[in-house]
């Protein structure tokens, strides 16, 4: 039983100024029907979280948000803007920045051409920004002028999300971000994160298959099954709705 | 049995037969490394170069105009390429292959057509352009040096833009990653429609260079399409260095064989294009 | 007696027809005679190619070669004094196996490579031909005996008597089939208009051949009989070949084998994991494929007396991938239509040059390219318009074409 059918009022955050706001949004890919009306919204200066097991279509509603993926049917809104099918890198230049789960640095560039092509502000500016975004990431810092294929795994991870942040945005998106890091490290990433978010007034849209620290990081959240989303709440809310987290996600968060 | 003067002569044939090589191929190797796309009318444009260019010289007699004005051309035709043929496809390699056929045989029909006995390049006064220089016993044409020079510079100048500039790093992230790139913010449609239009008018400047050695003949596009095909083959598909050093080993290649063993004549290109292929289909030179 | 029924089904007559008129065309046209077997050579070609792009899906651009040899082959064997038809089996056979020889890179390179490859390879052999050899190589054989019988000249006959018999009898059948009165009173109008028109043509075959095998019996000059009887032969050959191959094209597309190339080409790595060899079957594709361009190339001796070494150039792969693409990849009849256009285009749109000349600007010779000028702007506009060529889009959407006018009657 899909509760997404419902009305949207149920469940989905209504606010003043959802800076992201994606209705009924289908996509097809290779002839598989993979979004099959995908609502949902995020709101300014929040972290909303998408959770949802593999293969319902997470990385697809990115992507398609993203102008890399066709929509078929629906529309997505940035800043009040219909966005929908725009071409990528107008996207982009309009104040989104997007993280891909994989492949997402250029292997054949160095650290530093990795920046300096993820960078879209003022020329004299960059210098600055790039100081401040080593600076969260110091290992980078060390090994700037190697080609990005020389990286460590973790290290590439760790260049991807700087390229998501010297690049000039309002709104963060990020696939699967704590993928590949070490138990340890997940925690203290994603304070960092949200510590970042708050700090710089952005706002954080990310996808994540389980989430341990879903009540202490993200502000609200999603959960995705087969194409659509099933609900939404408030991170507050998370033991109020453990059944149906249990029923998608399969574990409690 | 061989002197020193054959060996020199056959060492600068060499090099300026490697200059040549690589200003037809090196557009094919741009367009190919960003856009996955073929061109199989590269060598037909590269005639067409040779041909406008004498022509504009006859009617200018200003060897700089005229390349000008061949580059101009070129670039209207890459523009009207791009849009009309390859847009239509993208995505069908194909098509596209069957479409840049097509373009080849229209050119080369076209070619024949206006000028059916070919096109030769006039005597000038200009001691680079016509003149000879004496070197040990051999009379060598001062232009072949002049093709020498340009071919370095043409690849001293690619690998600064590939390496120093932005347009450089847009253009190896979207070799690399296409989608990424657009992640990154790159325009990509532009830059496939820029990268198309200058690989193709840098083939059509590439002729118009090589006509005052070798004047505009029908002979000309057929001969230089393959061996610019064979040049990403051995080079590697997408290695805008290794263009060059396949260059210059084709290139030696060809001409070392041409003067010691002449039976064999243009086959051995083809040999060694095939064979590469056959063995090491990603090509000798691929980092 | 099941299956020679089968022959005689209502929905051959377009078939019996269009070749039952094709045999008459030299007869009440005499110039037209020269000009056409050319053109079935390309049409064949095209058939021949498609059974490699069309059916087994791999992009060859040399598929010059195996005509080539088949040419070369053929006039060699011609001018030893081989009956031509003992000429063209082992040319055929030996272009077959040449064209696997160029399949077998084709296990390390795949696609786009592979036609590089092939175009490398398709003018590697005429370049060296060409250049390397000391003299100019060409091999010129005078008159083909077969081709100037007066058994031919006798087939002919029997043959257009068969087909026509047959034409008549499956368009009567044909009308009897058809329920709607309309329908079928203008389908008996048009298969008497036809009729008539085949009676005529029956009328002038029949009386030019009694008269001229009467000059025959009261002694006519050699050359005269060569004159007459010279270029039907040569038609009825390559209309023959053509049709031939096309049925026997046909068969093996159909049978099991066909529908493994299809299934190859549509999913390699499946039918691969089915159990099919799919290197083995794409060699086979190659084999089949260069026997029939190889046929090809063997009639090509019978129009072009003189052989040289640009039968190998790439403007012949190039007239067999048009008349394919063109006419319909992966249809039957599509690419021998293709084929018909693309030769024609080639070979006769200079019948046009007189009057442009007239405007007085450009050479003869120049004039002579301008068809092939039209024929690469076409190819492009079908490639870019109609991806499943003429015959291909016709069996996709015409059906909505072939309703409205079937709702007319």
């Amino acid at each position: 039983m899909r509760i997404g059918r419902f009305r949207k009022s149920t469940w989905v955050n209504d606010v003043a100024s959802p800076i992201l706001k994606v209705k009924d949004l289908h996509a097809y890919i290779g002839g598989f029907h993979i979004l099959q009306g995908v609502n949902f919204e995020a709101e300014e200066y929040k972290l909303t979280a998408i959770l949802g097991r593999n293969g319902v279509g997470k990385t697809t509603t990115l992507k398609t948000i993203m102008g890399i993926y066709k929509a078929a049917r629906g529309e997505v809104f940035f800043k009040g803007e219909n966005i929908t099918n725009f071409p990528t890198h107008s996207i982009v230049k309009k104040g989104i920045s997007f993280v891909p789960a994989e492949k997402n640095v250029f292997a054949n560039l160095t650290v530093i051409e990795n920046l300096k092509l993820a960078y879209n502000g003022p020329k004299e500016k960059f210098d600055d920004k790039l100081e401040m975004v080593m600076n969260l990431f110091p290992e980078l810092k060390r090994f700037s002028s190697l080609l990005a294929g020389e990286l460590s795994g973790g290290q590439q991870r760790m260049l991807a999300l700087a390229c998501g942040l010297v690049r000039e945005h309002d709104l963060l998106i990020l696939d699967e971000p704590s993928e590949g890091l070490s138990p340890a490290y997940v925690k203290n990433f994603y304070r960092l994160l949200r510590h970042y978010m708050l700090e710089n007034r952005k706002t954080i849209l990310l996808i994540e298959q389980n989430f341990a620290y879903a009540r202490e990081i993200t502000d609200y959240i999603y959960l995705m099954d087969k194409g659509v989303m099933v609900t939404g709440f408030p991170s507050e809310k998370i033991e109020e709705n453990n059944h149906v987290i249990r029923r998608i996600l399969g574990v409690s968060l | 049995m061989v002197s020193p003067e054959l060996i020199l002569s056959a060492i600068i044939d060499g090099l300026t037969y490697s200059s040549m090589i690589y200003l037809a191929a090196i557009g094919l190797v741009i367009i190919f490394g960003l856009m996955d796309v073929f061109n199989l009318a590269q060598g037909a444009f590269f005639g067409l170069g040779a041909y406008l260019f004498v022509t504009f010289y006859y009617m200018t007699n200003n060897f700089l105009l005229s390349l000008l004005l061949t580059f101009l051309i070129g670039i209207v035709l890459g523009l009207l390429t791009e849009r009309a043929i390859i847009r239509p496809v993208y995505g069908n390699p194909l098509a596209q292959l069957l479409l840049t056929m097509g373009l080849m045989t229209l050119l080369y029909t076209f070619m024949q057509l206006i000028w059916p006995t070919g096109l030769v390049f006039p005597e000038t006064q200009n001691f680079l352009l016509s003149g000879y220089i004496q070197l040990a016993d051999v009379r060598i044409r001062i232009y072949k040096f002049v093709l020498i020079v340009i071919g370095f510079v043409l690849f001293g100048t690619m690998s600064t833009l590939l390496s120093k500039t932005m347009i450089g790093i847009k253009l190896r992230a979207g070799t690399e990653n296409r989608e990424l790139a657009t992640v990154f913010g790159v325009d990509i449609s532009m830059l496939f429609t820029s990268a198309f239009t200058f690989g193709v008018a840098l083939a059509l400047l590439g002729g118009a260079l090589v006509a005052p050695l070798t004047h505009a003949t029908i002979e000309l596009p057929v001969h230089f399409s393959l061996l610019a095909f064979a040049i990403p083959v051995v080079g590697g598909m997408k290695s805008y260095s290794g263009a060059f050093y396949a260059s210059l080993l084709i290139g030696f290649v060809d001409r070392l064989v041409a003067y010691f063993i002449p039976q064999l004549g243009f086959a051995i290109d083809l040999i060694v294009m095939i064979v590469v292929l056959v063995v090491k289909p990603e090509g000798i030179f691929k980092r | 007696m099941e299956k020679l029924r089968n022959y005689l089904l209502p929905n051959r007559f377009l078939g019996y027809l269009s070749l039952t008129i094709l045999l008459a065309i030299p007869w009440l046209d005499r110039s037209l005679a020269t000009g056409i077997p050319l053109t079935f050579v390309w049409a064949l070609l095209a058939l021949s190619y498609n059974i490699v792009l069309g059916f087994a899906g791999i992009p060859s651009f040399g598929h010059a070669v195996p005509f080539g040899v088949a040419a070369f082959v053929t006039a060699m064997l011609l001018k030893q004094g081989v009956p031509f038809l003992l000429s063209l089996i082992p040319a055929a056979l030996i272009s077959g196996a040449v064209y696997v020889g160029m399949g077998l890179p084709g296990y390390r390179v795949r696609g786009l490579y592979y036609g590089i490859l092939t175009l490398a390879i398709s003018e590697a052999i005429r370049a060296t031909i060409e250049y390397s050899a000391q003299t100019t190589v060409a091999v010129t054989v005078s008159t083909i005996p077969e081709m100037a019988s007066l058994e031919g000249l006798y087939l002919y006959l029997a043959l257009f008597t068969i087909f026509l018999a047959l034409s008549l009898v499956t368009g009567m059948m044909d009308i009897i089939s058809t329920k709607r009165k309309r329908q079928k009173v203008l389908k008996t109008l048009i298969v008497i208009l036809l009729f008539i028109f085949l009676a005529y043509s029956g009328y002038v075959i029949f009386s030019s051949s009694a008269t001229f095998l009467q000059e025959v019996g009261s002694g006519l000059p050699y050359v005269r009989i060569l004159r007459f009887v010279y270029p039907l032969n040569v038609y009825l050959v390559s209309l023959l070949s053509l049709y031939i191959s096309y049925l026997l094209i046909k068969r093996i597309i159909t049978s099991p084998l066909g529908s493994t190339f299809i299934a190859i080409r549509e999913n390699p790595v499946r039918a691969s994991v089915i159990g099919y060899n799919v290197f083995l079957h794409q060699l086979i594709a190659f084999f089949i494929s260069g026997v029939f361009a190889g046929v090809a190339g063997s009639v090509y001796v019978a129009c072009i007396p003189t052989i040289q070494p640009d039968v190998f150039a790439t403007d012949k792969t190039f007239i067999a991938m048009t008349g394919a693409i063109l006419g319909g990849l992966g249809t039957f009849v599509g690419p021998a239509i293709g084929g018909i256009l693309a030769g024609f285009l080639r070979d006769y749109l200079s019948t046009i040059t007189p009057a442009l000349i007239s405007l007085g600007f450009l050479s003869l010779q120049q004039l002579q390219l301008f068809p092939s000028l039209i024929l690469g702007l076409l190819y492009i506009i079908v490639v870019l318009a109609l991806p499943y060529g003429i015959y291909g889009t016709w069996l996709l959407k015409g059906w909505k074409l072939k309703r409205k006018i079937e709702s007319i009657f």
